[in-house]
C-alpha cells in the first residue's frame, strides 16, 4: 500500500512538473542591446588600425598635438622595440637595432624590403602619398630612429609618422606655471 | 466550411509562430568578444615631421633683418638649444635635473613652450610685410636636431610643443648630418 501512495505521489509531482506552461525568456531586448553594440563595434574597429598597433611590450610615447593620416595610398609601419625592429604589414623581424645600425647587411636588406614597398607603391598609384609610420619605445635613443628615418627617406618614404598616445591633459602639466 | 475554417488556423499558427533569435544570439555571442578584443582602447595620435631636404634650402636671414625663415631646436643630453635663423648666438635652456629619468621633469619644455609662444611677440610680422614678402611666422621651418643618446620622448615632447604652437613644418635632422653640412 505504501508503495502505491509513493508511486502515485511520485506520478503527481512528475504530471504537475510536465503540465506547467514551458515559458520562454524574452531575448528581444537582449538581441535589440547587442544589435546596437556590434554596429558600435564595426564602426569603430577597422582592421587598418589593428595592423598599426603595437604589442604591449612598448611602452608608446605621448603627445598632445596630432596630426592626420593621409587619407590615400598605404601606410607602412616599423616597430622599434630595444631588443628588435619588426617593419612591413606581417610586422617582419629585422634584427635588433644596434644590428640595424652596425650591419651593413641588414641595412641593406631593410632598405630594400622598404624600396619593394615604396615601388609598388608608386605602381599602384604614382601620386600616392607614401607613408611609413614609426613605432617606438619611448626610451630608444634617437640614434636608431635617425637611422631608420634616413634609410626610409633613401627608399623613397615621403611622409614620416610618429605614433604615439593621445594624452590631451599633458597641456595643463606643461602650462601650469 | 470546416476545411476552411482548418486552414485558416494553420495560418494563423504559422503567423504568429516566434522567430528563432538563438542562432543570431549565437552569432552576436562569437562576433562581439572578437570585436571587443580588437577595439582600440587606447587614442592613437600621430605626429608627421618632414624629411631634410638634401639639397640647398638653408639660406637663412638674406632678406632682411626681421625675417626667420628656420628655427633650430637642437636637443642635447643636458640642454635644449634653440636658434632663429636670423640669430648668431643660440638660447641655451639647461635640463633642470640631472640624472632624472622622467623626461617631462628633465628637461625646461615649459619655457621651451613659453619661448614658441612669445615668437609672435618679439617678431612681430605686419600684415603689410605679409603681403608684400608672403611671409608668416608659422610658415618658418622648425628644424629638430636630436643628439643621438636623446631618448625618443624628449624628441616627441619637442615636436609636440612646435604643433601645439602653430609650427607644422617640422623638419628632422640628425646632429651627424648637421655637423657634416657644416664643415
Amino acid at each position: 500500500m505504501k508503495q502505491t501512495k509513493t508511486k502515485k505521489a511520485r506520478t503527481s509531482i512528475i504530471g504537475s512538473r510536465k503540465k506547467r506552461p514551458v515559458t520562454e525568456m524574452n531575448i528581444t531586448s537582449l538581441i535589440d542591446i547587442l544589435t546596437i553594440l556590434l554596429v558600435f563595434l564595426i564602426k569603430n574597429v577597422s582592421l587598418d588600425t589593428t595592423n598599426l598597433l603595437p604589442s604591449q611590450k612598448m611602452e608608446m610615447p605621448y603627445s598632445i598635438a596630432t596630426d592626420e593620416l593621409v587619407k590615400e595610398g598605404k601606410v607602412i609601419p616599423i616597430q622599434i622595440y630595444f631588443d628588435e625592429i619588426l617593419y612591413g604589414p606581417d610586422l617582419t623581424p629585422i634584427g635588433t637595432p644596434d644590428a640595424f645600425i652596425n650591419d651593413d647587411e641588414i641595412r641593406n636588406a631593410t632598405l630594400a624590403a622598404m624600396q619593394h614597398d615604396t615601388e609598388q607603391m608608386l605602381y599602384n598609384n604614382p601620386e600616392s602619398p607614401r607613408c611609413i609610420l614609426i613605432q617606438a619605445d619611448m626610451g630608444i635613443p634617437c640614434r636608431y630612429i635617425t637611422r631608420v628615418i634616413s634609410v626610409a627617406g633613401v627608399a623613397g618614404f615621403n611622409h614620416i609618422y610618429f605614433s604615439t598616445l593621445h594624452k590631451p591633459g599633458e597641456i595643463s602639466e606643461l602650462r601650469r606655471l | 466550411m470546416r476545411r476552411i475554417s482548418e486552414s485558416r488556423t494553420a495560418k494563423l499558427s504559422k503567423m504568429t509562430k516566434p522567430i528563432n533569435l538563438v542562432p543570431i544570439m549565437n552569432l552576436f555571442l562569437v562576433v562581439i568578444p572578437f570585436l571587443l578584443m580588437i577595439m582600440v582602447t587606447a587614442q592613437m595620435a600621430l605626429l608627421e615631421i618632414q624629411l631634410a631636404s638634401s639639397g640647398g634650402g638653408d639660406g637663412a636671414g638674406n632678406e632682411g633683418e626681421e625675417e626667420i625663415k628656420e628655427i633650430s631646436v637642437a636637443i642635447f643630453d643636458d640642454r635644449l638649444e634653440v636658434k632663429l635663423s636670423n640669430q648668431d648666438k643660440a638660447d641655451v635652456l639647461p635640463v633642470i635635473a640631472e640624472g632624472i629619468e622622467d623626461i617631462m621633469q628633465r628637461y625646461d619644455f615649459t619655457e621651451l613652450d613659453r619661448m614658441f609662444q612669445n615668437f609672435d611677440e618679439e617678431f612681430p610680422v605686419s600684415d603689410s610685410l605679409k603681403q608684400i614678402t608672403g611671409l608668416d611666422l608659422h610658415e618658418a621651418l622648425v628644424r629638430i636636431i636630436p643628439s643621438e643618446i636623446v631618448k625618443y620622448q624628449a624628441l616627441l615632447l619637442v615636436i609636440d610643443i612646435c604643433k601645439m604652437n602653430n609650427f607644422p613644418n617640422i623638419r628632422y635632422s640628425s646632429a651627424t648630418t648637421k655637423l657634416l653640412k657644416r664643415n
